[in-house]
């Protein structure tokens, strides 16, 4: 039984479908992401998981319960809002223990409750200071300790990072994923921030205009996006537009604009398609030896020195890739270089 | 050089100085006068018997006053709480409507309030119409209201939607994500208005609640066309009978006095827990 | 289940609404009823008799029983000669005041914008009296002179106090460019803070205005017997005449239920927030 279930979950504001039939299942213990540009969905997702919207059409399903028109108090699970949301009116202890005393919970059960969940995110001691006393990231840290005192079934976390500045977003991110392992909580993540979701993730669902555009691995998806869409939000994309001549097994020829031929991996394209051929910088390396599929002669338009590496951009017939060396060899701009693209890695992606 | 710094600095002082005249000459003076000829006889000697006179004759009205202001008052805070907890918190297509409608008393004023309950109150009133139809009073004995119930009744009706107004304003202060933390720890409507939102809203509710106390006690129209000279009447009633038929400055602002300390007292105990217990809503 | 939730929920809410139109309108609807009663003997559930008599009474359009009666109509004018007064003579003070506490450092600018406030917020009554007392030796008692003096002085909190929100509410970066450009103070002031204030000052002078309209207490001491307002018509045709009073109340509504309808979009709960801070 998948700790939560989302069936043709469906939302509209007025004209707008902010959620449209989407559909999915999440694993016991992992941290899934959804993921995507703003105004995707994901965060109305999240709140109709929560139990904060009412879905218009489909349903919510939180173990084998159908939860879907259940108030949020009634559902056991723990959010953490993008703001922290730590009532300033109360303590750290009685911030943490407000849930606890609404379950009617033994006074001494809940002293040593807090003191548990205070210690397990490295705050013991704060008990008796305010919200307004403490730093972003410790406010941050008490909003997840209210959260997982209450040992919910789901943890649900919106934006949570996204106030921190950017050094404690990155530390952030590995105690959250930390916490989680230990705990081993099935947790549903919401972020913009695709670094973060990389980093943090047993699975991503990548959201656009309400829709799950796929849902996999990080690594799957970096490798293997489904779309166009999907290439371009992860990781730094470059794309050749062409036509595909000939498919053989999971191998695509495929014919640019100015009679370019290059070779590509493929997943459900046919002969005549109009693809966009993924190419990584990663992907991008020197030609060496004989002449090899793919392989193709550029010009460097402009570098930037970046210290480990350096990044170029150079033009191939008439379209203009990113490529990223590292700085042991420096080509100067308008010099003439021979690059091979890996026809193992690179991708022809549908629109 | 000189002297248009010197313009320049009393300008401001000229500017507001008609509106300080005013003020001093119509309200200052006459306030002061309120206060000085409660403790002086005829021959300017300090003297206390205004005071003795006050509370002898008086007392009773002086309770009466300060009660009904206070139960009124209390009332009122009681509905407006739950009122202004709706609007905040629900979005129904009731709302908008509710929304509308409540503010109606804030535009009537009250001598016009005052006719209205005198109509509606009245032994064969509209109100009193309705309780006969519904068979729960009796036909020739119907029920007098020109007493604390009118008044209880009069106050309510034309004092909630203000306070609506202002303890609203203090839950809109309130981010949504405090009220949304709430419920996800497991706090039903109730709990989450009673540990959530009154707490954080402490100030504007306990300035309403000072503003229609001090409002109520002051009042002169309502208990002055509602009850009259009945026993008990209101220290305003009493205040304008003292100076209109006895011609007596003395007991008159003797009374005044203490309706002054009255909300002087109440203002301060109220805004002391106040700021004792002030919290920093936004950063 | 969570359907039937629902409906019991919806359900109280219209009792809600139901209870709340009726507390709030049914008072009102006794006035109007009573307005037009020619016979209404208990117990019956309406008037045994309507028609528009009191109201052409009340209008001076027909004679009256009662001697001595003054119609709505002379009340009427009297009460907005009043306003008006009042209304002008507090907008030339307080727009210089408005102004300065606005742009200027004052001194005990708290405690001053206190001083306005305190004719509404303490009681107003033994104020009055005393006053009356003072305008009994200065000859002002029942004259129209003293009535708007009376009026005057509580209004203040109200122009005061908004037109200093709205000039406060003009960046003085405005004023500044104009002063650059050439303009003297004077100028300035009538060309460009003047004009953009003008709403906010627009305001000012209605709830002045209806202020003045609306006012009893002080009008009782210092007015009657001679001068007659509509509060005060209302007040004195209340004790024999339920049925004269009422269409003096319908008349006096009037004002505030048009200003009410206007100012509806304005009113917001938001800008009261800030009085708990």
């Amino acid at each position: 039984m998948p700790p939560v279930r989302l069936v043709n979950l469906t939302k509209k504001f007025k004209e707008v479908t902010a959620v449209d039939h989407i559909n999915l299942e999440v694993k016991h213990g992992e941290i899934l992401t959804l993921l995507g540009p703003s105004g995707c969905g994901k965060t109305t997702t999240l709140r109709m998981i929560a139990g904060l919207l009412i879905p218009d059409e489909g349903e919510v399903y939180i173990g084998d319960t159908d939860v879907t028109h259940l108030p949020p108090e009634k559902r056991n699970i723990g959010m953490v809002f993008q703001s922290y949301a730590l009532w300033p009116h109360m303590t750290v202890f009685d911030n943490i223990a407000f849930g606890l005393k609404l379950r009617k919970l033994p006074k001494s059960d809940i002293r040593s409750k807090v003191k548990e969940v205070l210690e397990l995110v490295r705050l013991e001691g704060f008990e008796n200071r305010y919200p307004r006393q403490l730093s972003g990231g410790q406010q941050q840290r008490v909003a997840l300790a209210r959260a997982l005192v209450l040992e919910p079934q789901v943890l649900l976390l919106d934006e949570p990072l996204s106030n921190l500045d950017a050094k404690l977003r990155e530390e952030m991110r590995f105690e959250i994923r930390d916490l989680q392992r230990k705990l081993s909580i099935t947790t549903i993540y919401v972020t913009h921030d695709q670094a973060e979701a990389l980093a943090l993730s047993d699975r991503i669902a990548i959201m656009n205009q309400g829709k799950i555009m796929q849902v996999g691995k990080p690594e799957d998806i970096y490798e293997k996006p489904a779309n166009v869409f999907v290439a371009s939000f992860i990781g730094i994309g470059n794309f050749i537009e062409g036509v595909v001549e000939k498919i053989d097994d999971n191998t695509a020829l495929v014919r640019t604009e100015e009679g370019l031929m290059l070779k590509a991996q493929s997943i459900n394209v046919t002969k005549g398609d109009k693809v966009k051929v993924l190419v990584r910088p990663s992907h991008i390396r020197l030609a060496e030896g004989e002449t090899q599929d793919n392989v193709f002669e550029a010009t460097i338009l402009k570098k930037t020195y970046l210290g480990d590496e350096i990044d170029y951009r150079i033009t191939i017939g008439n379209n203009t890739l990113r490529m990223i060396l590292p700085n042991d060899i420096n080509f100067k701009v308008n010099e003439k270089i021979r690059i091979w693209l890996d026809p193992k890695k690179i991708m022809a992606l549908k629109g | 050089m000189n002297k248009v710094n010197v313009i320049k600095k009393i300008l401001p002082f000229t500017l507001i100085l008609p509106s300080f005249l005013v003020m001093l000459f119509l309200y200052l003076y006459p306030f002061a006068l309120s206060i000085l000829k409660s403790f002086m006889d005829d021959q300017g000697r300090f003297t206390l018997k205004y005071y003795e006179e006050a509370f002898s004759s008086y007392k009773q009205d002086i309770f009466f006053s300060f009660w009904i202001s206070l139960l009124s008052m209390f009332v009122s805070t009681f509905i407006a709480i739950i009122l202004a907890a709706y609007l905040r918190l629900s979005n129904t297509p009731f709302k908008p409507i509710i929304n509308s409608i409540y503010r109606f008393p804030l535009f009537i004023p009250m001598v016009v309030v005052a006719q209205m309950m005198r109509t509606f109150l009245a032994p064969h009133g509209l109100l009193n119409l309705m309780l006969l139809q519904m068979g729960l009073i009796n036909i020739d004995y119907p029920p007098w209201f020109f007493d604390w119930k009118g008044m209880l009744i009069g106050f309510v009706w034309k004092q909630t939607p203000f306070m609506v107004l202002i303890i609203l304003g203090g839950f809109q202060m309130i981010d949504d994500s405090l009220i949304e933390a709430a419920r996800c720890v497991g706090a039903n409507i109730f709990k989450m208005l009673v540990n959530i939102m009154l707490p954080l809203a402490r100030a504007s509710i306990a300035i309403a609640m000072i503003l229609i106390f001090a409002s109520n006690i002051s009042t002169f129209t309502l208990p002055y066309m509602l009850i009259g000279g009945a026993t008990p009447t209101t220290i305003t009633v009493d205040i304008a009978h003292r100076v209109t038929y006895f011609g007596d400055w003395g007991t008159a602002n003797a009374l005044g006095v203490v309706s002054y300390l009255m909300v002087g007292a109440f203002a301060i105990y109220y805004l002391r827990e106040v700021v004792r217990r002030s919290v920093y809503v936004q950063e | 289940m969570y359907r039937s939730r629902v409906l019991i929920s919806r359900s109280i809410e219209l009792i809600a609404l139901i209870f709340l139109f009726f507390w709030i309108f049914a008072p009102f609807s006794g006035l109007v009823l009573w307005s037009v009663a020619i016979r209404w003997y208990w117990p019956s559930y309406l008037p045994q008799e309507i028609g528009l008599d009191y109201w052409l009474q009340a209008l001076g359009l027909k004679k009256s029983l009662a001697i001595g009666a003054v119609s709505i109509i002379d009340a009427l004018r009297t009460s907005v000669f009043i306003a008006l007064t009042v209304v002008v003579l507090a907008m030339i003070i307080s727009l210089p005041a408005g102004y300065a506490f606005a742009r200027y450092d004052i001194p005990f600018k708290g405690i001053l914008l206190f001083l306005y406030l305190m004719p509404q917020a303490f009681p107003q009554q033994p104020v009055f009296v005393n006053l009356m007392a003072i305008f009994y030796k200065l000859d002002l008692v029942g004259t129209l002179q003293g009535v708007v003096l009376a009026h005057l002085m509580p209004s203040l909190v109200y122009a005061i106090w908004i037109t200093t929100a709205t000039f406060k509410s003009i960046p003085p970066e405005l004023e500044e460019a104009a002063r650059v450009s050439g303009a003297n103070p004077l100028r300035t002031f009538m060309r460009v803070t003047l004009p953009l204030a003008a709403p906010g000052l627009l305001a000012s002078a209605v709830f002045v205005f209806l202020y003045s309209l609306d006012e009893f207490t002080g009008t009782f001491f210092i007015g009657l017997p001679f001068v007659i307002t509509l509060p005060m018509l209302l007040y004195s045709s209340s004790g024999y005449n339920m049925q004269f009073a009422s269409a003096t109340a319908i008349v006096l509504m009037v004002p505030s239920i048009v200003f009410m309808l206007i100012i509806e979009r304005f009113l917001k709960a938001e800008y009261l927030g800030g009085m708990g801070a």
